[in-house]
């Protein structure tokens, strides 16, 4: 049994000189990836692409590039990834957007980070999917550590009701119905919380895109937490907030993508 | 004929945009000649009329671009440093006409030289090679007011024809960009944002991130109906079972059951299917009943109990047929595989015997397999699934991995059970490898019944009166 290395290629392009080619193949990008073109700046977004290597010196798109964008004609399923400060964070570290968009046979992943003005463009086969997405998390902060916050479990209404600062656990421990030590967790989350990590994972199955999952992350000074969700049959809507290691995001996306895929 | 092609580093670093400006420059070093001519055409434009003319026009932005200049040419690591001795007597004695062409030459000049002034001065001060490009523009934007023309209308034709100085712009340093842009380019600024396609990178709250959680939160209970069993033809081995998931492929929405008797023993196999892409929550506020959809994989790597797997526990524990010393083999493709591994792990720690585990096409590698289990998980190198793990299965004792190549090329042709995986499970059936060899230890129970029973069971999702849906 052999495995066929994975042909990977990559070009630094400006929104605009992405739209071009991908306009140019006839395929849709992801929401918010580039500008929309007119007439006027059409030109312009083709001398970007053109002068990103995105074309050869007879103007024809890079094949390539061409096969990459191809994902974007019938996509098995999108992953979109923002990392983002939480407002007010004393140490907000960098931001990202990512899309990956899996095809049926190629992977078309679009990477930018806020002190860049151009858009990675990788064009990969679809196996290649888990090692672009620890690349990208390999560039995360880590934290000293893990972090030492316990594994807790507490209402999803909890992270989203309790306030940065100044929080009345009491009252909000009486509205969940949860223990005030585990609301003192939420509360943590809430004053320390850097940065958030957040993934969408769409599908495309025959009805058309579907949001199918979500992982969202915190980062805290010491390290990230996941929240994730634990059903118990109730409407309290428990999760399950505990502290995880970047290089854990390709697993917990797995089951996600799992799904998308059948 | 061509071959694949793997590509790494270089330009696909995470860095690469900043990098690729160095390793350009030190291309250029040849040329350093140029440099000598960039920093002459640069004092020129320091002193060029039609600046201070523009100064009048637009004092801010003269301000700003002579300041940029100035340390572009003079600061710490300036070109003037190394341009010394280089007059600039010619171009700042031109009437307008001459220095505008003057100045347009010395933007080409600029744009060829940015690259080694890059290598030389970025490294310690990125901050130059910026300004000089925003330099630049301010130089055209001052001349544009001076001809009286609107310089947001020509600024498309301008970069049309001046395609490098755009590019310049946008490798500019982190920072500079948006004081190029917003401060310097004055007019352009929309226009260049727009090219760039810059996203906004809005700051977020921790309630706004859990309410995206929210909107996807699986919720519900299990309900679990059994078919009445009906009598089948005993497996007979890992391709007949896979083949029967396979039949189904994509439609089933059912767990079957499998209670096999011979001479062996009886045992009992559990035949997982993976998720069905018409059960998917199609709209995330909306619960759907069936737990075969994407919020079940949403949990189902974390430490939680899925509907799904909580459903086949909860039928498993309460059929009389099945005591704690009954032989189990748990079996499924893609989302099924990594239940079947979870419910092995379930089940073994409720005191129930949980003997094998098979897994087709499933990421498993991060999941916890009990040493009393063996699992032999199916890996198609081709397909993306099993690999999002992200690391290769353990290499233990108690797990076997088989990889292979196989498939049509496509994400989901190389991910099918019928097409890929049964037919290389049967291959598995008639193989004598040593791993291979153990793992088929002990399912003589199941794979040498004489008779066997199945059992449907159809799983759904309940959910508490305050939040029901539907």
């Amino acid at each position: 049994m052999t495995t066929t290395a994975p042909a990977t290629r990559r070009w630094l392009l400006a929104g605009a000189a992405l739209v071009a080619a991908a306009e140019r193949v006839g395929v849709a990008l992801p929401a918010g990836v580039g500008p929309e073109l007119d007439d006027d700046t059409r030109p312009l977004a083709l001398a970007l692409l053109e002068q990103g290597g995105g074309c050869d010196a007879e103007a024809v798109l890079a094949p390539d590039l061409a096969a990459g964008l191809e994902a974007g004609a019938a996509p098995v399923a999108v992953v979109e990834l923002t990392v983002a400060p939480v407002s007010g964070a004393v140490s907000p570290g960098r931001s990202w957007r990512a899309w990956y968009v899996l095809g049926e046979r190629t992977l078309l992943a679009l990477l930018q980070r806020d002190d860049s003005p151009l858009l990675e463009v990788v064009a990969a086969v679809p196996t290649a999917l888990p090692g672009e997405l620890t690349r990208l998390v390999s560039a995360l902060p880590t934290g000293p550590g893990v972090g030492d916050l316990p594994p807790t479990v507490v209402p999803l209404a909890a992270l989203s009701q309790v306030p940065r600062e100044g929080a009345d656990l009491t009252a909000l421990a009486e509205a969940t119905g949860t223990p005030t030590g585990q609301l003192l967790v939420a509360a943590r989350v809430a004053e320390q919380a850097q940065q958030t990590l957040q993934v969408l994972v769409t599908g495309h199955p025959r009805a058309g895109a579907t949001p199918v999952g979500s992982l969202l992350w915190y980062r805290l000074p010491r390290g990230w937490v996941s929240v994730v969700a634990v059903p118990d049959g109730t409407d309290r809507r428990p999760v399950r907030i505990a502290p995880v290691a970047p290089g854990q995001l390709p697993a917990q996306l797995a089951p996600l993508l799992v799904g998308a895929i059948g | 004929m061509t071959v694949p092609l793997s590509v790494t580093g270089g330009v696909g670093g995470l860095t690469a945009s900043y990098a690729d400006i160095t390793t350009e420059a030190q291309q250029l070093t040849a040329l350093s000649g140029r440099l000598l001519e960039l920093a002459a055409s640069l004092q020129a434009m320091l002193a060029d009329p039609n600046v201070v003319a523009g100064a009048a026009l637009d004092p801010g932005g003269a301000a700003r671009f002579e300041g940029a200049l100035a340390y572009a040419l003079d600061g710490p690591n300036g070109l003037t440093l190394t341009a010394t001795g280089i007059g600039a007597h010619a171009l700042t004695t031109r009437g307008t006409v001459l220095a505008y062409q003057a100045k347009d030459a010395a933007l080409a000049s600029m744009a060829s030289s940015l690259q080694y002034a890059a290598g030389e001065v970025v490294g310690s001060h990125p901050l130059a090679v910026g300004a000089a490009g925003a330099a630049g523009i301010a130089a055209w934007l001052a001349d544009e007011k001076l001809q009286g023309r609107d310089a947001a209308a020509d600024a498309q034709q301008f970069l049309t024809s001046h395609p490098w100085l755009t590019r310049d712009i946008v490798n500019m340093a982190p920072g500079v960009i948006d004081a190029s842009i917003e401060n310097v380019s004055g007019p352009m600024a929309p226009l260049l944002r727009k090219l760039l396609g810059l996203p906004p990178f809005f700051p977020t709250t921790v309630p706004e991130a859990a309410g995206l959680a929210g909107l996807l939160y699986p919720d519900g209970s299990p309900h679990v109906v059994a078919d009445p069993a009906y009598a089948v033809t005993p497996p007979t081995g890992l391709g007949s079972l896979f083949a029967e998931l396979g039949a189904e492929e994509g439609n089933s929405q059912q767990v079957l059951v499998d209670k096999v008797a011979g001479p062996n023993g009886q045992g009992v196999v559990i035949e997982l299917p993976g998720t069905q892409f018409d059960h998917w929550n199609l709209v995330p506020l909306q619960q759907y009943t069936t737990p075969y959809d994407l919020s079940t994989n949403l949990r189902s790597m974390s430490a939680a109990e899925t509907t799904y797997l909580d459903g086949v526990v909860q039928s498993i524990e309460s059929d009389p047929d099945i005591t704690k010393s009954t032989p189990i083999m748990t079996l499924g493709h893609s989302q099924g595989g990594m239940i079947a591994t979870q419910l092995a792990a379930r089940l073994s720690a409720d005191g129930y015997d949980v003997t094998h585990v098979a897994t087709a096409g499933s990421p498993v590698a991060t999941m916890t397999v009990p040493d009393s289990v063996q699992e032999l998980s199916l890996q198609n190198t081709q397909d993306v699934v099993p690999q999002l793990s992200g690391v290769d299965n353990p290499d233990l004792p108690n797990r076997t991995t088989v990889s292979f190549a196989a498939g049509d090329g496509t994400v989901g042709g190389d991910h099918s059970v019928a097409d890929v995986y049964a037919p290389v499970a049967a291959q598995i059936d008639q193989d004598t490898e040593a791993s291979i060899a153990r793992w088929k230890q002990g399912t003589d129970v199941f794979f040498g019944g004489t008779s066997a029973t199945q059992t449907a069971l159809t799983i759904t999702r309940t959910f508490p009166a305050a939040s029901a849906g539907h």
